[in-house]
């Protein structure tokens, strides 16, 4: 079988009556590329066709040019075939840069064409010109304007772009997945600050003190406003007291001296993993199992079939101890500050106490805050 | 399979290809076996090779 590259560049045939293999080891000597066959003949490019010659003189016959040059050499119209191939060639440039097909992947419920009459809207069909098509910003526009499609990707093979696309769960409108009724209710005990009504009735006023589970927003609609129910929303501020305690212990456990074990060791060669030796009883109070690959690379960045998988028990004994009174206050500080801040990172801080005292046990501490949030919540309810 | 070094290839047919090498004398025997001479004293060989012998030094 002929090579592609002599194909295209040309090539001949030559002939040889010494045999194949005396053939084939003065083409080796001369330094000339060729395909020998068994019957003596053989292929040469057309670039080598003047060394075989002047080596090997008239002991071989040389057949006319072959391949796509050979084509050319021997037509009579080699003007009108240089046209027709300029031609051709820019016209297969031209057309393989404009989108063939548009293919889409990964849809469910989205049907191809409401994919394709989408990415239509967006400046992306059959007929745009690969050069001119941003597929990012596609892909950005298609995002935004259709609330179904969570991800898309689209990918150039050829001439054909594949559209992989991934569906929402979620529903295009917000406001429609709220079916039912619902009113907002009360968090914790607070005094009102402020409240935003979006849909329903305020039951409440600012100042007004509410517990927990009291109504805020009514989902109830008044006779006068044409009555029925609805899914209350709204916000509603609220001032809370809260009190945030932290307490340590004066007694805790140390890790005392650790001593060291194998608990485990197998080799994987391949896929074959070969346990050797595996330890499985408990090893005390307290221990910590180290888990180890070892694998083995050659010089060249070639990493060996070969990994040692070790697995090491580290065992630690405890040892109690107590802490001082300044280490007491200095890790219950730490710790009521944590909280704090954890507690207080959506809320309006006014006002922090803080207060603390020592116990049987240890050291205690508390803040009372005082601070503004959310402190409505919807409560669903059946209008039967 | 590709092979470098070769210094001449003494026997040639579609089942039986004897090359000399540098190092000595290779034989391959197959079915519809083909070679490809290159640059640089490198033959390639392929089809259906099922016995290859090394023979050390220039003499079978």
């Amino acid at each position: 079988m002929v090579k592609i590259s002599k194909l295209i560049l040309g090539y001949r045939r030559i002939g040889a009556a010494c045999g194949s293999a005396e053939l084939a080891s003065r083409l080796l000597r001369l330094g000339i590329s060729a395909q020998i066959a068994a019957d003596g003949s053989a292929t040469v490019s057309e670039r080598d066709i003047a060394r075989v010659r002047a080596a090997l003189g008239g002991s071989v016959t040389v057949s006319e040019p072959l391949g796509l040059v050979g084509i050319y050499r021997r037509t009579r119209y080699k003007a009108l075939t240089a046209v027709s191939l300029l031609v051709s060639f820019l016209l297969v440039t031209y057309l393989s840069g404009a989108v063939w097909d548009v293919r889409i992947e990964g849809n469910t419920t989205l049907t191809d064409s409401s994919v394709r009459e989408s990415l239509a809207k967006c400046g992306f069909s059959v007929g745009k010109r690969w050069h001119s098509v941003d597929t990012a910003a596609i892909e950005a526009k298609l995002l935004s304007e259709c609330r179904s499609i969570s991800w898309v990707n689209i990918n150039r093979r050829g001439t054909v772009a594949y559209v992989t696309v991934s569906e929402s769960d979620l529903p295009d409108e917000q406001g429609d997945s709220r079916t039912g009724y619902a009113n907002i209710v009360a968090t914790c005990d607070c005094v009102i600050e402020e409240i935003t009504v979006v849909r329903g009735r305020a039951e409440v006023k600012r100042g007004d003190a509410v517990k927990r589970g009291d109504i805020l927003i009514s989902g109830i609609i008044p006779d006068a406003s044409g009555g029925g129910f609805t899914y209350a929303e709204g916000s509603v501020i609220g001032r809370v007291e809260e009190c945030i305690s932290a307490s340590v212990c004066r007694e805790y456990a140390v890790r005392g001296e650790k001593s060291e074990k194998c608990a485990a060791l197998s080799v994987k060669i391949f896929d074959f993993q070969l346990n050797i030796f595996k330890k499985y009883r408990n090893f005390g109070d307290e221990y910590v199992i180290i888990k180890e690959i070892d694998s083995f690379s050659l010089p060249g960045g070639a990493r060996l079939p070969l990994q040692i998988f070790t697995e090491r028990a580290i065992i630690y004994s405890t040892v109690p101890a107590s802490y001082t009174d300044e280490e007491l206050v200095r890790i219950a500080a730490a710790r009521l500050d944590a909280l704090t801040v954890s507690r207080l990172s959506s809320a309006t801080l006014y006002r922090l106490r803080t207060d603390g005292g020592f116990t049987d046990m240890g050291y205690e501490m508390h803040s009372i805050a005082v601070f503004a949030e959310e402190v409505g919540t919807p409560l669903e309810f059946s209008a039967e | 399979m590709l092979i470098g070094g070769v210094v001449g290839i003494r026997e040639y047919s579609d089942t039986d290809i004897t090359l000399a090498t540098h190092g000595g004398i290779v034989g391959i025997v197959g079915k519809r076996l083909a070679l490809t001479v290159y640059e640089g004293n490198s033959v390639e060989i392929v089809g259906r090779i099922e016995e290859v012998t090394f023979c050390y030094g220039k003499n079978k």
